[in-house]
């Protein structure tokens, strides 16, 4: 099989370090690129202390990435999102294209888009498999991605099947519990979920470290919320 | 808690700046920017490949396009390995790879070198689903589209001249097969390594040439004499 390579751009940001990091775990191949040269030099410096067996580089253009990579990771605000789909649109074709981004305004107590972040992404990357994912969790989730040892739950949105799989892996592998929600317009709702979550965080003083856990019993039909939850592949 | 990060959102709207300083193609609400990079289009190769067999219009390439997925493999590197299922047909656009099987006592046997402008693949893991026993490797960082069997049957429904495209790709590859099997029971190692070097002649120099001689069937050291015999008589 090919080795799966994974492109984050804007890998240097406080998300795409720590991404970066757990990702680097999983015996796949990272390619990080990020206006800051030097910041990228330090992440690389901090992955291979941790995990001296990763494979890492930096690259020098999000579209070289983004080109070499199987699945990519635009880890960038929402203000910049458009920016790099367009730099790395013709080469991601077909691919799987994450969106982390969250739509907020500047005090961040609203959302600035009637859609979503992803279906805007989604809409400049026609012909790439958009996926929303990360977005409920913050950088501090994904460095400890458990709570007195029940891992947060990462919501997944999007409309191909293949792509949800491959997400749903890279969430596991992150440590974070993977729960796929539906199509990507979906993404509205899971948007919506983060600006809620840091209202409530304001208001009552938590910590970075807060996030979201469904809690469901078994279905009258013995089902468990097995659905929520693709099959491992 | 996810406060916006204002550093990096100032390095990011760097892009920004150069999106909005480049003339571009609207995409719904977007204004898509038409870079040098995008100019500098990944489809050269693949478009003169395909005007060899049938015609398309700009919009139908277009939309062949869609259905490609583009793949640097680097060298040394595998597009499949024995065992995985060869989910992808590929097209070289720039660089050069083998395919070859590893038989019981470990000796690899080279089958085919793919080039620009060649496809390379196993067809009946392709079609059937059934694991390869090819291994692929890129002997050059290689630059590629791949396209999977779900975009096969797209393509060809969508744009149906692809249908004679790909059959009359499918009769080359046949004819090609059978040649190099009647050369192999009937021509000499020296017939055959000529006949490589006019098929693949921009291969010889970059790859090895162990890998040369296993795709003739012949010893490494037979080839060495081979070439030699032949310096000697064009001197």
């Amino acid at each position: 099989m090919m080795k799966e390579t994974i492109a984050v751009i804007g890998a240097a940001g406080r998300l795409g370090s720590t991404l970066a990091r757990r990702l680097a775990r999983g015996g796949r191949s990272l390619l990080l690129h990020d206006l800051d040269a030097q910041r990228l030099e330090e992440l690389i410096g901090t992955i291979t202390n941790e995990t001296p067996e990763a494979d890492v580089e930096a690259v020098a253009t999000a579209r070289d990435a983004g080109w070499e990579a199987d699945v990519v990771i635009p880890a960038v605000p929402y203000e910049a999102q458009i920016a790099v789909a367009c730099e790395i649109r013709q080469v991601v074709t077909r691919k799987i294209v994450v969106s982390v981004a969250n739509p907020l305004t500047e005090r961040l107590d609203a959302l600035v888009t009637p859609t979503s972040a992803a279906e805007e992404l989604a809409h400049v990357l026609c012909h790439s498999r958009v996926v929303k994912a990360f977005n409920t969790v913050s950088a501090a989730d994904i460095l400890h991605p458990a709570v007195h040892g029940v891992p947060f739950d990462c919501f997944i949105a999007g409309d191909d099947e293949d792509a949800l799989r491959t997400v749903s892996r890279l969430v596991t592998d992150v440590g974070l519990n993977p729960v796929v929600v539906g199509t990507l317009a979906a993404s509205r709702i899971l948007e919506g979920m983060t600006l809620l979550l840091m209202r409530l965080a304001r208001q009552r003083g938590w910590s970075e470290r807060a996030g979201w856990k469904i809690l469901a019993s078994a279905s009258v039909h013995g089902e468990s919320n097995r659905h929520l939850n693709p099959e491992p592949t | 808690m996810w406060r916006s990060d204002a550093e990096t959102t100032a390095r990011h709207l760097q892009y920004q700046y150069e999106v909005g300083t480049a003339t571009g193609i609207r995409c719904g609400k977007y204004l898509v920017p038409r870079k040098k990079a995008e100019i500098q289009r990944l489809d050269n190769t693949l478009q003169h490949h395909i005007a060899q067999y049938i015609t398309l219009s700009n919009s139908e390439f277009s939309r062949c396009m869609t259905y490609f997925l583009p793949k640097k493999l680097r060298k040394r590197s595998f597009l499949v390995q024995e065992g995985d299922v060869c989910s992808y047909a590929a097209f070289v656009q720039k660089g050069c790879l083998r395919s070859y099987t590893i038989d019981s006592k470990g000796d690899e046997h080279v089958l085919q070198f793919a080039i620009e402008g060649w496809w390379i693949g196993d067809l009946y893991s392709f079609l059937t689903g059934e694991p390869t026993s090819y291994f692929i490797e890129a002997l050059e960082d290689s630059e590629l589209l791949l396209l999977d069997r779900k975009a096969y049957e797209q393509l060809t429904e969508d744009i149906p001249k692809f249908e004679r495209f790909f059959r009359l790709l499918l009769q080359n590859n046949l004819i090609a097969t059978q040649r190099r099997i009647i050369a192999e029971h009937s021509k000499s190692a020296v017939e055959r390594y000529l006949d490589f070097l006019k098929t693949y002649p921009s291969i010889a120099e970059h790859v090895p040439l162990r890998h040369i001689a296993s795709y003739l069937g012949i010893t490494p050291e037979a080839l060495s004499r081979i070439r030699r015999e032949l310096a000697e008589k064009s001197l």
